[in-house]
């Protein structure tokens, strides 16, 4: 009982040059982000082909039906109706985190992407959620208006930092899943292996912000994405999908462009 | 398209000609009648063992014999694959079975998938069935007339072998007056066959009427598996305690593993999706509940009474009921491949590293170490990469959690959260999470308890210099004693790489911006060095900068290789050009 299936990266030159540049990163001699890129540059096809995959879509499909659920006057009555709350329980974010499992579970491909579309939209909720709550407050406070809160992911700003949290998430998940394969092999040290991973988290979440802030995505393409396409309905998958391509373009290239010159 | 392997199973004489060059095919007979026998299902044995067995019943037990062996004999792709798609399988079986219509009903096979699919992590499970022959009576006692003795005070529970289900035998045994039956399945493995029956053997001497043993014996044969992973062995094993539990009249089992392994948080992001099993997983033991009842046709329930408990809480139970010298024949390697002749455990998998930490937090090593291990992480130099990634993500993930208040610790493993917060008893989820909030720290505790305890016992202070390989050293030894001080003194901080100077003095320009520290488009000369200086402090928060390095950086700024602009959008941008 109890088993784990431990994972290690592929025997060929390019991976073994990612696990050597760990053992850099032991010495001090290479950083977390220039190693991010790397291991992007080996995977840039299949993380641009993400944004075909089903589980991807529908995951972030569920993000906007929760903004878009904000904007009308009954939001709970609606996100029942969608059989994404259950009438059962009191609402409480938690219970929109949840949702996320049971959000078009068959539109399936892929479970390994799956997951990694569901956990990301599980982060994203969370941190978007903790980011708008009051200072002093935690996540399991019991005197915040949660339904308050979610109202401000119902306009363009409020979904563009959602939107944005997602890509980090997913492109931050994505890369471990190759990185940390073999880290703590390389980064034996537990101080310098806990330091490699935030390092990691720190820098997707800062190229996301640079992607989606300083890039103009947000205001620009994000926002106005969403001001113009979650209007009165959700947006068709077509427009979905543009939406993602977008937004995995600009994270890709953002996390690239330093490698590329 | 990534597309889910398939394979076709057809089971116990089954013949699918069209599916015959098929690849993906395969047949598992046990019937000695069948020709190709290659599956040791020993039904007959047990039905004998405990009388008589209901034809339900004894489907279930062959179906989850056929499975295990399915699920042991196809591949689920390598650990050095580059995205484990294989890992998901389609299995597509064909039973025959006595009770056909009961397992033809939609909403038992719905059942069957939901309890296989969480617990293996696989694509999807299909079932074709096939009305059997009427089996001949396995013994005297097995027919309609013959009416089963169903004792009131009996419990049944899962019986491995290991620390757990041994701590949970003996907490039966001492805080109840109960006959204990333990369900064991027994595969091909001799040596956890003797350990099972050398325990049970030593438990009967200790608790003299009190005990008995059933064992299944059922796996491949006369073959290697190709996955050396059998996550549906919980399924088989649940499924033998259940046939004897309903058979002798009860309406639950007892299952004990603490509640660290059977949560089994991923240490990291490519242990998701069932690679760290789901073995006693609280999801997967309401789904075998809601499975068993429906074959019970009454409620049925699986007790999890260590939970909450560490694995150092489960060996407390051996030593404070004096039991210690039981702990030597209990086996917890989860390693079906690779040990020595002469070891039952071989040191480097995540369980036997699990026990090694909870002997030392309990501070009972002396009973454990007596050449159990084929390779021991406190003596011998860690040379292989796989101990190096056990033993630090092991640790790594005990001081994460000691690190985390409830709010990061919550944050990190959200999803898992989903999975299990509606499978726990509790009143709210905010309760549920502190609940299990706590096991983890209690966890990490122990931990830090064994660490101490190793580092006294093995490294103490004025001891001979150790190995740089050795495990005190590599893993926790510049930790606790160097790197953290370094680093704090600001000696520890990286070398700017070769030729990354200019790259990182443009994101560091490009965060000052993003910041708001930089609003307007600065010009480096000779004399007034703003820009350069602004951003080799940004540097210097995360590297060694030299004065060499500082010279550079203000010769990029002041020769325009690096300069501020304005874009289209008269957003401030930092621009890399070609050196003149």
């Amino acid at each position: 009982m109890g088993h784990k299936r431990y994972g290690y990266l592929p025997k060929s030159k390019i991976w073994r040059d990612i696990v050597d540049s760990l053992g850099g990163f032991a010495l001090g001699k290479i950083d977390a982000v220039s190693i991010a890129q790397k291991t992007l540059q080996n995977v840039q096809k299949r993380y641009s082909n993400l944004e075909n995959d089903p589980s991807i879509n529908a995951s972030f499909e569920y993000l906007v039906e929760v903004a878009y659920a904000f904007k009308q006057e009954q939001p709970l009555k609606y996100l029942s109706e969608k059989n994404i709350l259950s009438e059962k329980e009191a609402f409480s974010f938690f219970q929109l985190v949840k949702g996320v499992n049971n959000y078009k579970n068959n539109e399936l491909v892929s479970h390994e992407y799956q997951t990694f579309a569901r956990q990301a939209a599980v982060d994203a909720i969370n941190n978007w959620y903790k980011q708008n709550i009051d200072k002093g407050q935690t996540l399991f406070s019991n005197d915040i208006d949660q339904e308050a809160v979610f109202r401000k992911a119902s306009n363009g700003s409020g979904f563009c930092e959602l939107s944005r949290l997602y890509f980090s998430k997913l492109t931050e998940r994505y890369l471990k899943y190759f990185l940390e394969r073999e880290a703590a092999i390389k980064i034996s040290n537990i101080s310098d292996r806990n330091r490699f991973s935030k390092e990691i988290e720190k820098e997707i979440d800062h190229i996301s912000k640079h992607a989606f802030e300083t890039a103009k995505i947000t205001q620009s393409f994000s926002a106005g994405w969403y001001n113009n396409h979650v209007k009165d309905s959700i947006p068709e998958r077509g427009e979905i999908r543009h939406f993602l391509n977008t937004s995995f373009g600009k994270m890709k290239g953002e996390l690239l462009r330093e490698e590329a010159k | 398209m990534i597309a889910s392997e398939e394979y076709t199973i057809a089971c116990n004489g089954i013949k699918l000609k069209d599916k015959v060059k098929d690849s993906r095919y395969i047949e598992l007979n046990h019937d000695k009648e069948c020709d190709n026998v290659n599956t040791k299902i020993n039904l007959n044995n047990f039905v004998s063992e405990i009388f008589k067995l209901d034809d339900r019943l004894k489907d279930l037990l062959e179906m989850a014999g056929y499975i295990f062996a399915a699920d042991r004999k196809t591949y689920r792709g390598g650990p050095e694959d580059l995205e484990y798609h294989s890992w998901a399988r389609s299995l597509n079986f064909h039973f025959t079975v006595r009770d056909y219509d009961f397992w033809t009903r939609t909403d038992i096979q719905n059942l069957l998938k939901k309890s296989l699919l969480f617990m293996s992590g696989d694509h999807s499970y299909d079932f074709n069935f096939y009305k059997a022959e009427t089996d001949f009576p396995t013994s005297f006692f097995d027919n309609e007339n013959f009416v089963m003795d169903k004792p009131e005070n009996m419990k049944v529970m899962l019986f491995s072998g290991g620390i757990d289900s041994l701590s949970g035998a003996i907490k039966l045994l001492e805080t109840t007056d109960a006959e204990i039956c333990l369900a064991s399945h027994q595969s091909g493995f001799p040596g956890t066959h003797t350990k099972q029956n050398t325990l049970f053997e030593e438990l009967k001497r200790l608790y003299p009427n009190r005990c008995k043993h059933f064992k299944y014996e059922c796996g491949l044969c006369e073959q290697k598996a190709k996955d050396e992973t059998q996550r549906t062995r919980s399924f088989l094993f649940t499924s033998i305690s259940f046939a004897i539990a309903h058979t002798y009249g009860q309406d639950k089992l007892y299952v004990f593993e603490n509640g660290i392994t059977s949560l089994n948080f991923a240490e990291t992001q490519d242990l998701m999706n069932s690679r760290t099993s789901r073995t006693t997983h609280p999801k997967t033991i309401r789904h075998l509940e809601k499975l068993f009842s429906a074959i019970a046709e009454r409620p049925f329930k699986i007790e999890h009474p260590f939970l909450y408990k560490t694995k150092t809480d489960v060996v407390e139970v051996l030593k404070k009921y004096d039991k210690l010298e039981l702990l030597n024949n209990s086996v917890s390697c989860s390693e079906t491949r690779g040990k020595g002749p002469m070891n039952s455990h071989c040191g480097t998998c995540s369980q036997c590293i699990d026990r090694r930490f909870a002997v030392y937090a309990t501070e009972v090593e002396d009973y454990d170490e007596q050449g159990l291990y084929g390779f021991d992480f406190l003596k011998e130099d860690l040379e292989e990469g796989k101990t190096i990634k056990v033993l630090t993500e092991y640790i790594r993930m005990a001081q994460n959690y000691a690190d985390s208040g409830l709010e990061e610790w919550y944050e990190d493993r959200g999803y898992e959260l989903t999975e299990i917060i509606d499978y726990i008893d509790g009143k709210n989820p905010n309760e549920k999470f502190e609940k299990l909030y706590d096991l983890c720290i209690k966890h990490s505790k122990c931990i830090e308890k064994a660490i101490n305890k190793m580092n006294e016992k093995h490294n103490p202070v004025f001891s001979p210099a150790k190995s740089e390989k050795s495990f005190f050293n590599m893993i926790i030894g510049s930790r606790l004693y160097q790197k953290e001080v370094e680093r704090e003194s600001g000696n520890g901080k990286m070398e700017i790489p070769t030729r990354q100077l200019k790259n990182l003095a443009k994101k560091a320009c490009e965060n000052l911006i993003f910041e708001g520290s930089i609003t307007t488009i600065l010009k480096e000369s000779k004399t007034d060095k703003t820009l350069s200086k602004m951003v080799t402090n940004e540097i210097k928060k995360k590297y060694k900068m030299t004065i060499k390095n500082e010279k550079s950086l203000s010769d990029y700024f002041r020769k325009l290789e690096l300069q501020l602009k304005k874009d289209k959008d008269k957003n401030l941008i930092v621009v890399a050009n070609k050196s003149r």
